[in-house]
């Protein structure tokens, strides 16, 4: 139990160093009857000089009285000391004193030779104030600010250099006379200090549910965005891939290159009206300042991750971080530290992974022609294309296609031959990407630096579209002493993304997955000509032009730190944080071969056309907040207040014209359309806040914190506009108590805590919620289709939907209950929380109105959520002689409830038809999937008869390889009954989209120089809908090839799909078929109804990272004056098990899957430090 | 010791200062692109750019820009919304019966509701301009008018219909009264129409403005006030679950349809405006359809304009108007023209027209007979242009592609462009009409005969001037008609149709073919049981097209009578439509709505 005892010795190191040489300096001192401590803190705030000492070498209990006039340093400390057995060392303003065990006053001894060393770290860091010893005898010194020290010994002595928080070590001197010392960190026993919101806090001494996370955790990890290296590394924090779901900028979905994240803190965070679910983003803090963009950081630059996930934690930041707060602090340097400089690089090669198949074309056009037979229409193709088809298969046929015998056209689509595999062809096989990063930090005695450099080369999958993403990022940090109670300090940030891809305009603006899937293997890549066909895609993503956009973050603060007395600190800053994004879209006119050999435009690519957008978002943030501290005996204070105000200000512009001069020069300024077009909006919102926090604790035993937040945001009208947001929260350690000594072998650490909090949203309101807006249109907006006499003319849009000028705040309270334990000497660490968030006004419609009064009904705040949910992690971390190995689990849930709703009848979904949309009720679970019950496939007419009437859900009959709903309320006939909760028909809850269970297993082990991770992450338990809830294409064509409604034009066939009914099989062969009769004509919805055969089972576990890596030894290192060279070998995206189908990505299951794909990724790389 | 405390004192000041402010302007941040309301409503000029935006809205004037190829404006409306005369590649399915009951949305959803709110949101501001009326008049009327066109959607969709002449908020007792019988709703229809014929502006002889005019008000009026007198009446006469039971019968909708159409042939008789286009002109009935502007037109009294300037400017009707649009004109409604003598193709069961020259080609189709035919369908005699100046029509495009192509063998020449430069470009400027003249020529014979007060002066100048324009040399005598042996209409019970009627509505049918008033009238004639059930659509004679039957493509049939049958492939129509007439004249309200508004109940009949 030796680190027990160290525990208890309290070393009190203060490292405030001046640069200002105060030697000389006088005293003045009048102290009567105090102890030895308090004289030595009058020192300290008088004069500024700090002792330095273990407390059972010194009695600091000890009542002295001064008398100094003008008196030395050497005469002030010989007082404070008087009567005590110590010797001391004045360096600076550090005192240090040593117990003395020999003769006191001896300066010299001869026969000894003096030897030089420097103390450091692990990283080659100097350690100040860690004490050299001769063992054996009373001599020893301490290390100064460059870590050197010097001491007179002999050749047999033996040094002891010990420091708090190292593992202490012994030296023979022998014939050495230059030492160079690294100290072992004993991570059990250093005191962690975490960064929390406005402030720092003793990890132990956390009362709230707040994880950290070390960088090195996400150093080396082959992927070029900060958040994917986060996800599954901390209980509850929910990182995704961002989903386009059918729409918007596909190019920025899933793993395109510099694809964002989808971050989200314990869960659901609330609903829209639309009966979707929201899990907002947590407020990214970087070095204190709110409002930054996670997915633009460098990870190299980041030392440590804190997230607070409970209300009592993040209350601090009121109504800016209602759904939890990632606090990402950035290296810093250290003073008198000496200067470090890191490079790392990272070499990758990437395979896209969970890339659908697709079916050949002879099995494609025979699945065609049989659709378009079941539903009674004419095959799409004809017998004669097929004969080709056959023919190119098997080899007699050469060319993909024909000339049209009628027109200047290739055939394509249903009557070409080729068989092409589309994902095949516009994915590569491998991509490489590359990271470069440098770091430097250092010091001197009054300042600190450091300095970060990135270089991110991102090459994308497009075998045709050269897509690309690159990111430079800078930073710096500068933090100077002008004097003892005056700080200032600078940050700056500056990254930029450079992000190109082909112009989707050339195929009309769709997303490539989604019109990837629709070109059919039959449609030739190559013309007979040896062209590229038109319909390949190849020309337009190759010769369509380009979207480029560049995204200029900057970060900018100032900061002054004034400390007018100890304890007390003031801290002023203001920061600009700024996204600054320009988007330049080029669509280049194409040109395709006819057979002719003239050249055809593209459709929708002729004229040319320009449009730039320009968008700027700005922070602009001013935080003034002062605390103070004090220990008094063993009770501990802290008070914070604080001032915060926010404007946040988004200014979009964008123009455009057709008819480009030239394609080479691509500019507005050069075209001569006369489609110029411009459009602004400006939105911004103003927030502006007071907080404070008081901490107390006795003995770090009992711990309790007070945090509040008065807020106001220029969201809401005046009266409902500020509102007060308080949390409290409290823990107590009994492994601390006394009754506990005799579990502490085993259980040497144990905390149990709970907090209560309120933090508040804006929820679903938006900028300017009670302003009924109107805008005006310019006469040529494309919604302006109206000619009047002289042309078309200005309008206005119609006022916004109806307005509730009492719409307020969405409260949202959680409760925690959380604890930690530490066993076996901190071999294995549990860390458990449990939660109740809950909203009691959300914001929900006013009720269901009938749709007569034309527009939606306002929001108010009348809807309730509740989310439960819970964090585990637990560490082993084991020695075994030099092979050091440790797991960590992380484990997670959280599920939601409506517990308050407008929907009295609970109607579970509105529309039956074509489109349908969940609707909230009371009790109605956040994911939850309506559907039928599946009993099979109906293999004969009999079986129909036999069975319950399935014509209610179409007007077709049924026939045979149709699906056989189960009639579960036994009326005989398949219906929605009355499509509510009570009357639910034959339907009931198959399933839950709501991820579950979420895990992460970090395994790491090393052995002399080698190291050894792997991570897995994955979720437990999860359905995914083999159709979307909403729309008709979406996800739907994804498991079934066809879409719901039927359409042969959105229809597409994978390989998985040749397991279904076909009037061509046997008996045998559909008795085992999974997919039904498919139709091509809207009778298809009558089989794709959500129902249980085919729900997905979207549980999965990924193996995110493995890597491998070497250090130089240290004495290699010596050699060639490195401080480190680590190589290593990584592999992203290694393996998955899951049951989902083939044709998605388990991790894509929440959205349409048509994102860009994931990738593996192979990499090496290095790491140097000197 | 002494700086720091200054600045301790200056920042704590600064804090003060801040906290003070707390309720200042900083938190003050409204709409900085866009116009908040309470700003708006000052100017006329406020009105017209509010007023505009409703010309723009596809629900109160289509504009059939969309990027469908196989849309023919107007000229295709007939059968997309389902006829017997004008069919598309697949069967109907509404008029086949396979409407499904929604739970919301269906025509009745907050969308479909949004536009009548913007209106009214217009009438409950306007006052708030401080101008004398007059000066404003005429965006009032336009307001009214255009939701008069609202609540005539509306009506026929559903019948009956929940009424706000207000602004609605979720308070307003109106969301949950009961629906407004539908000769209720169309009275008040009348009243908004009397308001704005009174308050807009009447063309006269002045200058197109592409506006509103009295004229066109008038128009919407008389052909809404015939809609409901004819629906009620018959509906009423065969009893069906449609009738109006505390009304009149429609007598004052028909009287009203009548007074109305007359002031506007008065107008016309005092101010040469409006007109008739074209008469006596070559090609005079098919160039009507094919303008790029008609401004200059007295018959055309409300139309839009199309340009190549924008992207929703232009139409895209050219691009497949050659082909045939993937629809086709029904043997029913060819069998409907006249010969030249003024009498049907049959005399009498088995007694041919001598003039008719039988259906075995399209030339032979078209001889002898009312010459609008002619100038409706494709005919390969070396005159119907398929592109100006000399590309002409040889025969119906029955083999393209399967959206494309004409499904019939009669190919629709009326609103075909034959502009090729137009077609090259994909964009096509055909103005669209929205009203003209002779319809109301004809609602003004067929109220008066309805009304039984039609004189042979009164059938003289309306079906005998619509005649006469297009050259046809037989008149409609109303003491003399010859009783065609295929009358589409009952001439027998209660819901008899006079011979007069009978032809009345032939020359409606023949004047406006393929303009979109098919699927109403049928509708408001109650004349679904005699049109619609168990009828098969037929087209010409596949044997007139010398291609062997194995080169055609399997899906095109023709019945035992050598004509070509487009649905043949469907089982579902084997027997012809089922429509069913209890139900499907109206569509149902969605459950939803009458779950929210139990006051809306009942549904309409059959659901």
């Amino acid at each position: 139990m030796n680190h027990l005892k160290i525990k208890t010795k309290l070393l009190v190191v203060c490292l405030l160093l001046f640069h200002i040489t105060l030697y000389g300096q006088s005293v003045t001192l009048n102290l009567n009857r105090v102890s030895v401590k308090e004289a030595m803190e009058t020192l300290k705030s008088k004069y500024a000089y700090s002792f330095v000492f273990e407390v059972s070498d010194v009695n600091i209990e000890k009542i002295i009285s001064l008398t100094l006039q003008n008196a030395t340093v050497d005469e002030t400390v010989q007082q404070i000391i008087q009567g005590q057995a110590l010797s001391y060392t004045i360096r600076g303003k550090n005192i240090s004193l040593r117990k003395l065990i020999s003769t006191p006053g001896v300066k010299y001894i001869y026969g000894l030779i003096k030897i030089k060393g420097t103390v450091l770290d692990k990283s080659g860091e100097p350690i100040i104030g860690a004490s050299v010893k001769v063992k054996g005898i009373n001599r020893a010194t301490i290390t100064d600010v460059t870590g050197h020290f010097v001491l007179q010994i002999s050749e047999k002595d033996i040094l002891q250099i010990s420091y708090i928080g190292y593992i202490s070590q012994e030296i023979q001197i022998e014939n050495q006379t230059e030492l160079r010392i690294t100290l072992q960190e004993n991570a059990q026993v250093l005191k962690e200090m975490v960064v929390i919101g406005y402030g720092v806090q003793k990890k132990e001494n956390l009362t709230g549910a707040v994880s950290t996370l070390d960088g090195k955790i996400i150093e080396n990890r082959s992927i070029s965005n900060m958040a994917q290296a986060l996800q599954g590394t901390v209980g509850n924090l929910n990182i995704s891939p961002n989903s386009s779901n059918g729409s918007g900028d596909w190019d920025s979905s899933g793993g395109a290159p510099g694809a964002a994240q989808q971050i989200n803190v314990r869960g659901h965070t609330g609903f829209d009206t639309n009966g979707g679910a929201l899990s907002q983003s947590p407020l990214i803090v970087i070095d204190g300042i709110q409002g930054g963009d996670i997915n633009n950081i460098n990870m190299n630059d980041v030392e440590s991750i804190t997230v607070l996930k409970d209300a009592a934690s993040a209350a601090i930041y009121g109504s800016s971080a209602p759904f939890g707060v990632i606090l990402i602090n950035t290296k810093k340097g250290d003073l008198g530290k000496k200067n470090t400089i890191t490079y790392n690089d990272n070499f990758m090669f990437s395979q896209p992974i969970s890339l659908p198949k697709m079916m050949h074309s002879l099995d494609y056009a025979m699945a065609f022609n049989q659709f378009s037979s079941n539903a009674s229409t004419a095959g799409l193709y004809s017998a004669s294309t097929l004969e080709r088809i056959v023919g190119y298969m098997n080899g007699t046929i050469k060319e993909e296609t024909l000339k049209d015998a009628n027109t200047d056209n290739w055939l394509s689509g249903f009557s070409s031959n080729a068989d092409n595999d589309w994902f095949d062809i516009h994915f590569k096989d491998i991509s490489f990407s590359q990271l470069h990063n440098i770091g430097i930090s250092g010091g001197t005695k009054t300042t600190s630096y450091y300095v970060g450099t990135g270089y991110t080369d991102q090459e994308g999958m497009y075998t045709y579209g050269n897509d690309y993403f690159k990111r430079y990022n800078a930073r710096t940090t500068l933090r100077s002493d002008l004097s003892s109670w005056l700080t200032i300090g600078f940050r700056g940030a500056f990254s930029r993304g450079d992000k190109d891809n082909p112009n989707s305009a050339t195929f009309s603006n769709a997303n490539i997955i989604h019109i990837l899937a629709q070109r059919r293997p039959t449609q030739p890549l190559f013309n007979p000509d040896g062209n590229y066909s038109n319909g390949s895609y190849v020309p337009a993503f190759r010769d369509g032009g380009r979207v480029n956009t560049i995204t200029d973050n900057a970060t900018l603060t100032g900061e002054v730190i004034i400390k007018p007395m100890e304890g007390w600190n003031i801290t002023g800053n203001y920061s600009l944080t700024g996204t600054y994004a320009s988007n330049l879209n080029h669509l280049k006119t194409v040109y395709h071969v006819l057979p002719s050999g003239k050249l055809a435009a593209l459709t929708g690519t002729s004229p040319n056309s320009i449009s730039r957008k320009f968008n700027k978002d700005e922070r602009h943030v001013i935080n003034l907040f002062t605390s103070y501290e004090k220990s008094i005996d063993k009770h501990y204070f802290k008070v914070l207040i604080g001032y915060m105000q926010e404007l946040y200000d988004n200014l979009y512009v964008q123009a455009s014209n057709n008819e480009l001069y030239s394609d080479d020069i691509i500019s507005l300024a050069t075209t001569y359309g006369t489609k110029a077009a411009a459009t602004d909006l400006n939105e911004q919102i103003a927030t502006r806040g007071m907080f404070g926090r008081i901490n107390y604790n006795y003995k770090e035993k009992y711990l309790i914190e007070f945090n509040g937040r008065y807020d106001g945001t220029s969201c809401f009208s005046k009266d409902v506009r500020f509102k007060f947001y308080p949390g409290v929260s409290t823990a107590w350690v009994p492994s601390k108590e006394s009754f506990w000594e005799p579990l502490l072998a085993d259980v040497n650490f144990f905390k149990i805590r709970a907090s209560y909090g309120s933090q508040g949203s804006a929820g679903s309101a938006g900028y300017y919620p009670f302003y009924p807006a109107l805008r005006t249109y310019a006469s040529t907006a494309a919604s302006n289709t109206w000619i009047f006499n002289g042309g078309q003319s200005p309008m206005v849009q119609f006022p916004s939907s109806i307005v509730d000028p009492n719409l307020t705040w969405v409260t949202t309270n959680t409760l925690d209950l959380g604890a930690d334990l530490s066993f076996l000497s901190n071999k294995l660490d549990i860390g458990f929380d449990w939660y109740n968030r809950s909203a009691s006004d959300y914001q929900g419609p006013a009720e269901a109105m009938p749709a007569f009064l034309g527009a939606s009904a306002p929001l108010v705040n009348n809807a309730a959520m509740r989310t439960l949910g819970f964090e585990l992690n637990v560490g082993w971390r084991h020695k075994i002689n030099d092979f050091h190995y440790g797991v960590n689990v992380v484990l997670s849930d959280y599920s939601s409830t409506i517990t308050k709703y407008p929907n009295p009848t609970k109607i579970t979904i509105t529309g039956l038809g074509t489109v349908y949309d969940p609707m909230w009720y009371e009790g109605r679970n956040f994911g939850e999937i309506w559907g039928f019950e599946t009993v099979g496939l109906f293999q004969s007419q009999e079986e129909i008869d036999q069975a319950a009437d399935q014509s209610l859900l179409s007007a077709k009959p049924w026939t045979v390889g149709d699906v056989h709903y189960a009639d579960l309320d036994g009326d005989g006939k398949i219906t929605w009954g009355g499509n509510t909760v009570d009357n639910p028909g034959d339907r009931k809850i198959i399933g839950n989209s709501t991820p579950r269970y979420s895990f992460g297993v970090t395994l790491t082990a090393d052995y002399k120089g080698f190291d050894f991770s792997m991570f897995i992450q994955g979720v437990g338990k999860r359905n995914s809908p083999a159709n979307h809830n909403t729309g008709e294409y979406r996800f739907a064509n994804f498991v079934w090839g066809v879409p719901r409604q039927g359409s042969y034009a959105q229809a597409t066939m994978w390989e998985a799909q040749q397991d279904r009914w076909s009037q061509f099989n046997t008996p045998e062969e559909n008795a085992k078929a999974f997919f039904p009769k498919m139709y091509f004509s809207d009778e298809n919805m009558k089989n794709t109804y959500e129902q249980t055969r085919y729900l997905q089972n979207a549980a999965y576990a990924r193996i995110k990272n493995i890597q491998i890596g070497y250090n130089l030894p240290a004495s290699v290192l010596k050699k060639i004056s490195l401080q480190k060279f680590r190589l290593f070998v990584n592999a992203e995206n290694m393996g998955t098990w899951t049951k989902m189908i083939n044709t998605l990505d388990p991790e894509f299951s929440t959205s349409d899957g048509k994102l860009y794909p994931l990738q593996r990724v192979w990499a090496f790389g290095m790491n140097l430090t000197f | 010791m002494k700086p720091y405390k200054y600045l301790v004192i200056a920042i704590t000041g600064a804090l003060l200062v801040g906290l003070n402010g707390c309720n200042d302007e900083f938190l003050e941040r409204g709409p900085l692109s866009k116009i908040n309301d309470a700003l708006f409503w000052k100017t006329p000029n406020d009105l017209s750019i509010y007023i505009n935006n409703l010309y723009s809205k596809e629900g109160l004037l289509p504009s059939y820009n969309s990027s469908r190829y196989d849309v023919i404006g107007p000229y295709t409306d007939d059968a997309f919304n389902g006829s017997d005369l004008l069919v598309q590649v697949d069967y109907n399915k509404r008029i086949n019966g396979e409407t499904t009951l929604p739970t919301s949305g269906g025509g009745w959803g907050t969308s479909d509701w949004d536009l009548l709110r913007n209106i009214n949101y217009f009438m409950a501001h306007y006052q708030q301009v401080d101008v004398e009326f007059s000066k404003i008049a005429q965006y009032v009327g336009e307001a009214l008018f255009f939701r008069s066109i609202f609540y005539f959607t509306k009506l026929k969709r559903f019948g009956s219909v929940p009424w706000a002449s207000s602004l609605l908020d979720p308070n307003s007792v109106e969301l949950f009264e009961n629906r407004l019988p539908r000769n209720e709703v169309v009275d008040s229809i009348m009243f908004d129409l009397d308001r704005a014929i009174e308050y807009l502006p009447a063309q006269g002889s002045g200058t197109w403005t592409g506006r509103v005019t009295k004229e066109t008000a008038l128009a919407l009026q008389a052909r809404i006030a015939l809609y409901e007198g004819t629906w009620e009446k018959y509906h009423n006469l065969k009893n069906t679950p449609f009738q109006v039971r505390n009304g009149d019968g429609g007598i004052h909708f028909l009287e009203k349809a009548a007074v109305i159409a007359d002031s506007l042939m008065l107008m016309a008789a005092v101010n040469g405006y409006p007109a008739l286009d074209n008469i006596g002109q070559v090609d005079g009935y098919w160039n009507l359809f094919n303008q790029k502007d008609y401004s200059g037109s007295k018959e055309v009294l409300f139309w839009r304009k199309y340009s190549t300037a924008a992207d929703q400017l232009f139409n895209r009707w050219i691009n497949i108007s050659y082909t045939g649009a993937g629809v086709g004109i029904t043997k029913r409604l060819v069998d409907l023209y006249l010969c030249m003598d003024g009498n049907p193709i049959y005399i009498a069961p088995d007694d041919k027209n001598p003039l008719y020259q039988g259906d075995d080609s399209l030339p032979t189709v078209v001889s002898n007979r009312d010459p609008r035919l002619n100038q409706t369908i494709c005919v390969p005699d070396g005159k119907h242009y398929v592109w100006k100046p000399n590309t002409y029509f040889v025969k119906p495009m029955i083999t393209a592609e399967l959206a494309t192509r004409c499904v019939t063998g009669y190919q629709l020449y009326k609103g075909h462009s034959a502009d090729r430069t137009e077609y090259d470009n994909r964009k096509g400027t055909n103005g669209c009409i929205y009203f003209r003249y002779a319809e109301v020529l004809l609602i003004y014979a067929e109220a008066k005969a309805e009304l039984g007060t039609i004189t042979q002066g009164d059938i003289n100048k309306t079906i005998n001037a619509l005649r006469e324009r297009v050259g046809m040399t037989g008149m409609l005598d109303k003491d003399n008609i010859i009783t065609d042996p295929n009358w589409l209409f009952t001439t027998t019970g209660p819901a008899a149709v006079s011979p007069l009627l009978q032809e009345i509505r032939r020359e409606r049918t023949v004047e406006l073919a393929c303009e979109g008033f098919r699927l109403d009238d049928i509708f408001r004639w109650a004349a679904s049981d005699e049109l619609l059930v168990g009828y098969k659509p037929k087209g010409a004679k596949l044997s007139q097209w010398p291609v062997t039957q194995a080169s055609l493509p399997e899906y095109i049939l023709e019945d035992q009578d050598g004509y070509m049958d487009p649905y043949a492939q469907y089982p579902s129509i084997g027997n012809g439509y089922q429509f069913n007439i209890k139900r499907d004249y109206l569509y149902p309200i969605p459950t939803n709505e009458l779950t929210l508004n139990p006051a809306l109940r009942p549904q309409n009949p059959g659901w």
